[in-house]
């Protein structure tokens, strides 16, 4: 499957991420967790 | 405590994932300021993020609830997960979100997906570091 363009997430910094930045080079492992707990 | 368990097969995984060529990324859904909390014990080599509207859980159906009779799963998780040291703290998020995996290769094409059931719910590490294409 594709993945959706244009997702947004945060990081440490509250700095918005596009997600589609993260797998422009490189293969990625993205692993969404349930919750922060 | 599924959450860290999780992150943990991961963390184990890291270094196959990198030579691989790949990065691992951490997606929670707990507000930002908790985000750091949750990331502070693991290496920068991972890259925590959170998505605290869950567009993106929802862009990828994650499901969302408690599993129905596969919840009954959750006991046989929530025993393995205890007894390697996980243990639950606060939830911060969503706690009816259910989480998942994606190996994406470059360009966007998800080559491996896994959307958990329920809690617990994890695919097996080695196949994620496995769909990683070289």
């Amino acid at each position: 499957m594709e993945m959706p363009s244009g997702l947004v997430a945060y990081d440490r910094d509250q700095q918005p991420v596009l997600l589609d930045s993260l797998w422009t080079d490189c293969p990625v492992v993205l692993v969404f967790v349930r919750h922060f707990g | 405590m599924f959450c860290r368990e999780q992150v943990a097969h991961i963390l184990e995984a890291e270094p196959e994932i990198r030579r691989r060529g790949a990065r691992a990324i951490v997606i929670g859904n707990g507000a930002v300021p908790f985000l750091e909390a949750f990331a502070e014990p693991y290496p920068e080599t991972i890259l925590f993020l959170t998505d605290p509207d869950r567009a993106a859980y929802r862009a990828l159906n994650l499901r969302r609830g408690m599993g129905g009779l596969k919840s009954v799963g959750m006991l046989t998780s929530g025993i393995r997960a205890y007894r390697a040291g996980h243990r639950q703290s606060r939830t911060q998020g969503d706690p009816l979100q259910q989480g998942g995996i994606f190996v994406v290769a470059p360009g966007g094409r998800a080559v491996f997906v896994h959307r958990s059931e329920t809690a617990g719910d994890h695919a097996e590490t080695h196949a994620i570091v496995d769909a990683i294409p070289l």
